[in-house]
């Protein structure tokens, strides 16, 4: 026991640090960019007023005020293509319009935060566009604003498609590169070419489907045993991103019941 | 002002500056990143218990990472910081050791002293924190790369703070 306590105390530095790390790494591995839970909530709620506060002074001088009529126009004509029966999105989505008070896009799991919370019917799960173009989605969401992480962060992967009949990967963007992600495990045999689209499936719930990710980028695919990996280009400037839209295709939650009860009854 | 009042105000001001201003400035795509909380950290006297230190370090980290949404990245960073600093502070003492009126301020120590210190303590930080944010060895050296410009540019903006803030005084 005595020896014991002469190991605390002359090792007392070490350890204290070891606990230190051990709690902060912890936290890190347990959460790896993906910013949800209470102190979240809590922290997104002291902070957004501020930042949206910010991002009022900055912009005011920028019509933001004429930007968010037509944003909200633009969000309205899209619900109403929406209920369209010759539309692609086949009576499902809705479109929330919101604008972005605050960002990381330099980081290797970068996050965004809305203007738009539960008040105005933001859920968690909710996919995020920006001029057609397939964003992030939305992971934490209080009252009044929403944490989303957007397609570049390196620790998600994305249902998608070449082109509208065209072969299904498995779409990530491996950090680096702000500009281009890589499209997996696409067959040998698929046909494609440098500019075709790349766009959602609609199997994750997350957007509804044919909303466009990118291109297929001007470079030569990567061979990885029986399947290609293809460059793709972003359709989206995320760091020139202000105003967005939220959709919900009211799916993912059936999706997730689907999968849940896969999982229960798998052996 | 009375040091029992000063440091946790410093502590204060340099957490609510980064929270509030620097961790929405990320320059030169991702190379210029800021964390101005680490000065409070560096401000800490040196003769501070390097368990306090770290403790300190901690919730510095702490409530950098709830608001910045870092998830314990800062935390850990800053206690590695919190870790090396008494070694730095030991490496860098004068023959005679410090006197009980040294700061660790550029008014106090000198530029060179100052400089110095806190690139080596600012280097340990941006290295742990690029490191782990990298996630994957084939982003590892540009992490590193980012650790080095991002250390610079704190190191800048801390003189330029010191220098505004403090009054000259008679260098060591």
């Amino acid at each position: 026991m005595r020896n014991l306590w002469n190991f605390i105390v002359q090792y007392q530095v070490i350890l204290v640090f070891m606990v230190l790390q051990a709690l902060a790494l912890s936290w890190f591995i347990s959460s790896r960019g993906y910013p949800k839970g209470k102190w979240v909530r809590l922290a997104l709620d002291w902070e957004s007023a501020w930042q949206g506060q910010i991002s009022e002074w900055s912009h005011r001088a920028e019509l933001s005020d004429q930007n968010f009529q037509l944003l909200e126009e633009n969000a309205r004509l899209r619900s109403r293509m929406g209920q369209s029966s010759v539309s692609h999105f086949k009576n499902r989505s809705q479109f929330i319009a919101a604008e972005v008070i605050r960002a990381t896009w330099t980081q290797n799991q970068n996050h965004f935060v809305l203007d738009q919370g539960e008040n105005n019917g933001v859920q968690i799960g909710q996919g995020v566009i920006a001029n057609g173009a397939a964003i992030g989605k939305i992971i934490e969401t209080t009252q009044k604003y929403s944490i989303g992480i957007p397609l570049i962060h390196n620790q998600l992967d994305w249902s998608a498609r070449i082109g509208n009949s065209g072969a299904i990967g498995r779409l990530k963007w491996e950090g680096g590169d702000r500009t281009t992600g890589m499209l997996f495990d696409i067959p040998r045999s698929a046909a494609f070419k440098p500019g075709d689209s790349v766009i959602t499936t609609g199997f994750q719930g997350v957007f509804p489907p044919d909303i466009l990710f990118g291109t297929v980028a001007n470079e030569e695919p990567y061979f990885d045993g029986e399947f290609l990996n293809v460059p793709v280009q972003w359709a989206a400037e995320f760091q020139s991103l202000r105003y967005v839209h939220l959709t919900d295709t009211n799916d993912g939650a059936d999706i997730d019941s689907l999968e849940g009860t896969f999982n229960h009854s798998a052996p | 002002m009375n040091p029992a009042l000063l440091i946790p105000l410093q502590l204060l001001l340099t957490c609510a500056l980064q929270v509030l201003f620097f961790q929405n400035m990320a320059l030169w795509e991702g190379y210029g990143i800021l964390t101005f909380h680490t000065l409070g950290i560096l401000l800490l006297p040196l003769n501070t218990r390097p368990i306090i230190l770290m403790f300190v370090s901690a919730t510095v980290g702490a409530v950098v990472d709830l608001f910045a949404f870092g998830g314990g990245l800062f935390t850990s960073s800053a206690v590695a910081m919190g870790l090396f600093l008494p070694f730095i502070n030991r490496l860098l003492a004068p023959r005679e050791g410090y006197e009980v009126t040294d700061e660790p301020s550029i008014k106090s120590m000198g530029i060179q002293w100052f400089s110095i210190r806190t690139i080596a303590a600012l280097l340990i930080h941006n290295l742990w924190m690029f490191s782990l944010e990298a996630g994957r060895w084939n982003l590892i050296l540009s992490g590193w790369g980012k650790a080095v410009t991002s250390t610079l540019l704190c190191w800048l903006l801390f003189t330029v703070v010191l220098q505004l803030v403090q009054a000259k005084g008679k260098k060591r």
